[in-house]
């Protein structure tokens, strides 16, 4: 069954949300609040303020796909409304409520289509690059202390 | 379109651990000494945005969590808020752990909710009733475990709601249990509690 095109636009908008807030929950807060400030970011009314507490993440294993529960861990999440409407949520592993307040600030702002492009351009690629470039290095240097097993047959 | 879309969401408590704290404080209060009126500390505001009343939705963020569940003839808008601030589980009233009546709905059927069982009386139903005020009404003797003696209350209800009441006490230790919600303070009713008409 084909998509409608609302859908469409719906599925792309959903994918491009989680794309910047993958990369605002990964990274660093201290680089992230350094390419954040400078931004204007609208006002905003809190709807929930910053709170810390414990999210059961949950795998799959590997072969049946059973889900079971991989750990207790420690997450911050607050949610916000800009003063145009639109509502932010932040969400990162960790007790830094003001990491949380800039990713949900700057998914707010995102998702006005005026602010989308110099935002994005100005906060969320350098640091996908940063964070592309960091997962580059630790595949290269686990690359390098990879050891080659061969097996000798004997006899016929 | 998921809650976090709603556009009508409005925040909850303003101090989110010190206000539950003060609102449960104010409804135990309310139960361990039936009949007199308690005043609630915590009003949400903000809550008439999406179209609770502050009294209702302060009772409703102290006492609701994603393992209860509450039967509530709410707006969508309504819904959203309680279920984006607390987790709740909107069910059917027969399952229901907390039941949300509107003063001016007289058809009520107190057997109709959940109450309770030998082993778990506890399993029962809490209705949360909200009224305009918590007097006015035929004065009445109540008696039982919180009160010396009787205590005089004059809640503005039909007659129709104290003859039920009447067999849900005979129903102890299974039943349901009351809080009422006046704007500015909450008074408790529990299964224990005798309630006589005054003579005369």
């Amino acid at each position: 069954m084909t998509a409608s095109p609302a859908q469409e636009t719906a599925a792309v908008e959903r994918a491009a949300r989680q794309r910047w807030l993958a990369v605002l929950a990964h990274a660093d807060a201290a680089e992230l609040a350094g390419l954040a400030a400078p931004q204007p970011l609208p006002e905003y009314q809190w709807l929930r303020r910053p709170e810390v507490g414990m999210l059961m993440l949950r795998g799959r294993v590997g072969g049946s796909g059973a889900p079971f529960n991989l750990a207790e861990v420690t997450v911050t999440r607050c949610t916000l409304r800009s003063a145009d409407g639109h509502i932010g949520s932040g969400q990162v592993l960790g007790r830094d409520k003001q990491h949380a307040t800039w990713i949900a600030r700057l998914d707010a702002a995102l998702q006005d289509s005026a602010r989308r492009e110099a935002l994005l351009q100005a906060v969320v690629e350098p640091l996908a690059r940063q964070q592309a470039a960091r997962r580059d290095e630790a595949s290269r240097a686990a690359a390098a202390s990879r050891v080659e097993f061969f097996t000798l047959v004997r006899g016929a | 379109m998921t809650i976090i879309e709603s556009p009508s969401l409005a925040p909850g408590y303003a101090d989110p651990v010190h206000d539950a704290q003060r609102v449960f404080r104010a409804l135990l209060a309310a139960l361990a000494e039936p009949g007199l009126p308690r005043a609630l500390p915590v009003h949400v505001d903000a809550a008439h945005a999406a179209g609770v009343s502050p009294a209702l939705a302060a009772v409703l963020l102290a006492l609701l969590d994603s393992d209860t569940g509450i039967a509530w003839q709410a707006s969508a808008a309504a819904r959203d808020w309680l279920r984006f601030h607390s987790g709740a589980r909107f069910v059917p009233e027969t399952q229901a752990d907390f039941v949300v009546v509107d003063g001016a709905d007289a058809r009520v059927e107190l057997a109709r909710f959940a109450q309770g069982s030998d082993e778990a009386p506890e399993r029962s139903a809490t209705l949360l009733w909200t009224l305009p005020a918590l007097i006015g009404g035929t004065r009445r003797q109540w008696r039982g475990p919180g009160i010396a003696g009787t205590r005089s209350v004059a809640l503005p209800l039909p007659g129709a709601f104290w003859s039920q009441w009447a067999s849900n006490h005979r129903r102890f230790p299974q039943g349901v249990d009351v809080i009422f919600i006046a704007p500015d303070a909450v008074l408790g009713l529990p299964r224990s509690i005798a309630v006589i008409e005054e003579a005369g």
